[in-house]
């Protein structure tokens, strides 16, 4: 990164000149990277082109969604459900660590109980190694019940497994009392549709993978699902724009000219700290902003409209998906992809749109 | 622009004989000939060549939340190892949409149909689908297991209401079809119900799955759909289905109805309660009911993934996942499960499902009536297609396959006792002309002029697996898209789409309901054409009238 702010466009023939430095910047690269990825559908193509036509590696910000909740997925499975089916029908929503928590509180999932099917009981809530902390907007019928506030998620959730399988734990495990364990099992098991609410976060991916093998075992006698806090920065739709573009998930690296998934190999925080990247793009038209660890890389940066000062060498200002022009992003409430209409329209390039540019004026890497 | 594909053998029962003739395209049309003194651009030597309409896929898992969902779920089954083409990004990603639509046209097919586009994740689906190049498309909306529909069964509304919500859904979803999954059952096993036969009742709603077909199949003919209701029985996978499948039939009352994957439910029951072929009594139900058609679900061997909506059946099927791993979503309505499943060549039970699904073609009353599928990739992947073409043209390959299978499958099936073998117009219309017909898509599968010219032309070998595999040329729109077996860029299919009428009414209700269960109106769940930017998407077949 250079010390001076970089080059903003004024107007679009400006843009056509800033994207060619930034080409400049690119061509010359022998291990670009394309991050954050904070973007709509139709950016997300264009980086998965762009990184293609370039060999680059490409992730999103949201690593911990990736590493920890797609990647038990790919290791065991899950059983999921959808926002409203967990708050029509989940007559046990079980909150999983303080993310969910947090989550549950802010996002409205669960401020009301639901009425679409009459027949479901009171809705009641068990926190599960929370720290303490309570859901404080959630339409509760009854009083939350809590176990082992202060115990570590994984060693929680252990004691747990053991006893809904029926096996003995030590008499007073870490203080907590056996009863109590055995009553959040029964309480599980009593419900019909009950709903775990985890926040990859709070978790490493064998607690997390933990935690679904508990669910599903619940469902040898109840109904039992779960519920992911969604990730940050459109971190699921690019992730699933990927699977059906590259075959699988993100990172993926395509210096071989074709895709290959790598957790470790393509993690950008640590390429970039061993030196392995000399160009990065970091598109965050929904954010985030450009991290620290960028560090010394030459750097593209696509940010979005109104955002801070940004130390990147070429800064493209671009527009905002729902805000400044239309795009199609997955919703949160309902974890699916839908267009959405511009709230304030402005004249401002999509993603898409310069990357397209960008690639454009790059000259493919066999020519 | 003329285009002439000379001297080829022509293979078009819908237009006529089989014979050495020329086909003409202009301006991506068939025409018969062209006019007196026109000039022809381009010619391409025919001779020796079968020449067939393209062909189309009446089910198959292309696109998806839940296809999507069994990419993520099994990496270590699609490892990429090798870059694509100039020209072709991604047609080297396993399991990516660019490969699926370079390795259908490579074998010939212009058109396949996705089965099973939810409404609530509609957008996702049609994503996908755009994203898969050279082929053409469709989906078939799923319906019967929601809330909102099955409460207008408990409340008992009337015959317009249900088929102004149906058609609300299929226009909303852009859907080309209809088609419910184990009518009942999803919604049953949301309630923590594990089994569902055609006479259970859905637990909280009082309606039976009977009932549940048959309010859709009198909605299907009201809309005037196409394509019958597409019908993923009850019993998917169970010793004595072939029952399931007489009384569903029975319940369909003479009504259009189109049974998925029919070698699913072709398992008899032998003397000692195990399983043998049911296959005859399938092939009866069928000669007994010019109403009814179906494709097979052809279980090919290998490392696979099931992909279904029908809950409880991926439930009681995660038991035997191979690799050991799963996974269920409990969705808005269906939802879905993904199982990863090996068919194992050494195994009596597969190759008796391979056997069955042989058998049910064999003993076809009619191949306007049953269709060429592997419900992919829930039997087999889509690329099997021509090693089941080669089996069903040929008794000596049946016979070579059934050597080395265990004994029991000669015990458990007649399988090795039939001798008919498969024409080229009876291929031709079983993964031509009746899919397209089956599904209102008047302008393909066949030749005739004023035709799609969706062409695939194939040289003639013994080897029939290596003759399908890949054509020796395949024109989209009469442009050349494949050529000796290899596609040669990307060019972009549509998606064809139904926009029933209903009445302003249901806009209404529909957006009320949305609201109660999403907190969002209908605009979350749209697909417009805009989500699509300069892409042209969509194209509109006609309803029946
Ligand atoms: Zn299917």
């Amino acid at each position: 990164m250079s010390d001076h702010r970089g080059t903003r466009p004024k107007g679009r023939e400006s843009l056509v000149e800033t994207v060619e430095s930034a080409a400049r910047l690119i061509a010359k690269a022998r291990q670009p990277a394309i991050g954050g990825l904070g973007t709509d559908v139709d950016g997300v193509r264009a980086a998965l082109a762009l990184g293609l036509k370039i060999g680059a590696i490409v992730d999103h910000a949201a690593t911990v969604y990736e590493r920890v909740d797609l990647r038990v997925l790919s290791d065991s499975g899950v059983m999921v459900t959808t926002a409203a089916e967990a708050r029509h029908r989940g007559d046990l929503i079980v909150l999983v660590g303080p993310g969910a928590v947090a989550w549950a509180g802010h996002a409205s999932v669960f401020d009301n109980g639901g009425g679409l099917y009459p027949w479901r009981g009171p809705r009641g809530v068990l926190c599960i190694g929370t720290g303490g902390a309570r859901p404080a907007h959630m339409a509760i019928d009854g009083d939350v019940a809590v176990l082992g506030d202060d115990l570590p998620l994984d060693r929680v959730i252990g004691l747990l497994r053991a006893r809904l399988g029926g096996r003995p734990v030590a008499a007073s495990p870490e203080g907590l009392d056996v009863t109590a364990i055995d009553a959040a099992a029964l309480q599980m098991k009593a419900a019909s549709f009950g709903v775990v609410v985890a926040d990859a976060h709070d978790f490493d991916h064998v607690a997390y993978d933990s935690l679904m093998a508990l669910v599903k075992a619940l469902n040898a006698e109840t109904r039992f699902t779960t519920l992911a806090v969604p990730a940050h920065h459109h971190g699921r739709g690019a992730n699933l724009v990927s699977a059906w573009t590259t075959g699988g998930r993100l990172p993926v690296g395509m210096g071989r000219g074709y895709p290959e998934q790598d957790d470790w190999r393509f993690d950008l925080e640590r390429a970039v700290g061993a030196g392995e990247i000399d160009a990065l793009v970091w598109v965050g038209a929904l954010g985030p902003e450009l991290p620290e660890w960028a560090g010394k890389v030459p750097t593209v940066a696509l940010i979005h409209h109104g955002a801070q000062e940004c130390r990147a060498d070429v800064v493209i200002e671009v527009g905002v998906p729902g805000i400044t022009h239309a795009g199609v992003l997955t919703d949160a409430i309902r974890d699916g992809f839908a267009h959405v209409e511009p709230r304030a329209p402005q004249d401002l390039p999509s993603v898409a749109e310069v990357l397209s540019l960008l690639s454009a004026a790059i000259k493919d890497k066999a020519a | 622009m003329i285009t002439q594909l000379k001297g080829g053998t022509v293979v078009d029962p819908v237009s006529g004989e089989t014979r050495v003739r020329d086909v003409f395209i202009e301006d991506g049309r068939i025409i018969s000939s062209p006019a007196a003194g026109e000039a022809i651009d381009q010619v391409h030597d025919c001779r020796g060549k079968i020449i067939m309409a393209g062909a189309v896929d009446v089910h198959s898992h292309i696109a998806g939340g839940n296809v999507t969902m069994s990419r993520l779920l099994l990496p270590e089954l699609h490892v990429n190892e090798a870059p694509g083409d100039a020209g072709l990004p991604f047609s080297t990603s396993k399991w990516s949409g660019y490969e699926i639509g370079r390795l259908y046209a490579e074998m010939g097919y212009t058109t396949v149909i996705e089965p099973a586009l939810a409404p609530a994740q509609a957008m996702q689906t049609h994503l996908e689908m755009a994203d898969i190049p050279i082929i053409d498309r469709g989906a078939l909306t799923v319906v019967g297991n929601d809330d909102h529909f099955l409460s207008q069964l408990r409340a008992r509304e009337g015959r317009t209401a249900i088929r102004d919500s149906i058609a609300y859904a299929l226009k909303a979803s852009k859907g080309l079809g209809l088609k419910v999954i184990n009518a009942g059952g999803p919604a049953a096993f949301h309630s923590g119900l594990r089994t569902f036969d055609l006479d259970d009742t859905v637990p909280h709603y009082g309606a039976t799955s009977r009932q549940i077909v048959s309010a859709l199949l009198t909605a299907v003919d009201d809309i005037g759909v196409p394509h019958p209701l597409h019908v993923h029985a009850n019993n998917l996978g169970a010793i004595g289905a072939p029952d399931t499948i007489d009384a569903t039939i029975a319940a369909a009352e003479g009504r259009r109805l189109h049974f998925a994957h029919i070698q699913f439910y072709a398992y008899g029951k032998d003397a000692d309660g195990s399983m043998r072929s049911g296959a005859e009594q399938i092939a009866a139900a069928l000669a007994g009911a010019p109403n009814i058609t179906c494709d097979v679900g052809q279980v090919m061997f290998g490392s696979t993934v099931t992909i279904s909506l029908d809950l409880m059946k991926q439930w009681s099927g995660s038991k035997f996942a191979s690799p050991r791993k799963f996974s269920i979503t409990d969705g808005d309505a269906e939802g879905g499960g993904v199982v990863p499943f090996a068919y194992k060549a050494k195994n009596w039970v597969n190759c008796l499902q391979w056997a069955i699904g042989l058998e049910i073609f064999l003993l076809s009353p009619d191949p306007w009536r049953v269709l060429l599928t592997t419900d992919h990739p829930n039997g087999g992947v889509f690329t099997s297609y021509p090693d089941i073409i080669h089996l069903l043209m040929s008794a000596d390959e049946r016979a070579r396959w059934l050597e080395s299978m265990p004994e029991k499958v000669r015990e458990k099936s007649s399988l090795a006792s039939m001798t008919r073998e498969y024409s080229f117009e009876e291929i031709a219309i079983m993964t031509r002309a009746a899919p397209a017909r089956l599904l209102g898509l008047h302008d393909r599968g066949h030749l005739k002029p004023g035709a799609v010219a969706d062409v695939a032309v194939y040289d003639d070998l013994a080897d029939r697996a290596a003759m399908f595999r890949s054509a020796s040329l395949v024109f989209k729109d009469g442009r050349v898209a494949v050529k000796d077996g290899k596609a040669l860029g990307w060019i972009a299919g549509r998606t064809s789409i139904l926009t029933p009428d209903y009445d302003a009414q249901m806009d209404r209700r529909m957006s009320d309901y949305l609201n109660d269960r999403y907190g969002l109106g209908p605009a979350a769940f749209a697909v417009p054409e805009a989500a699509f930017g300069e892409r042209s998407i969509f194209k509109v077949e006609p309803c029946r009238t």
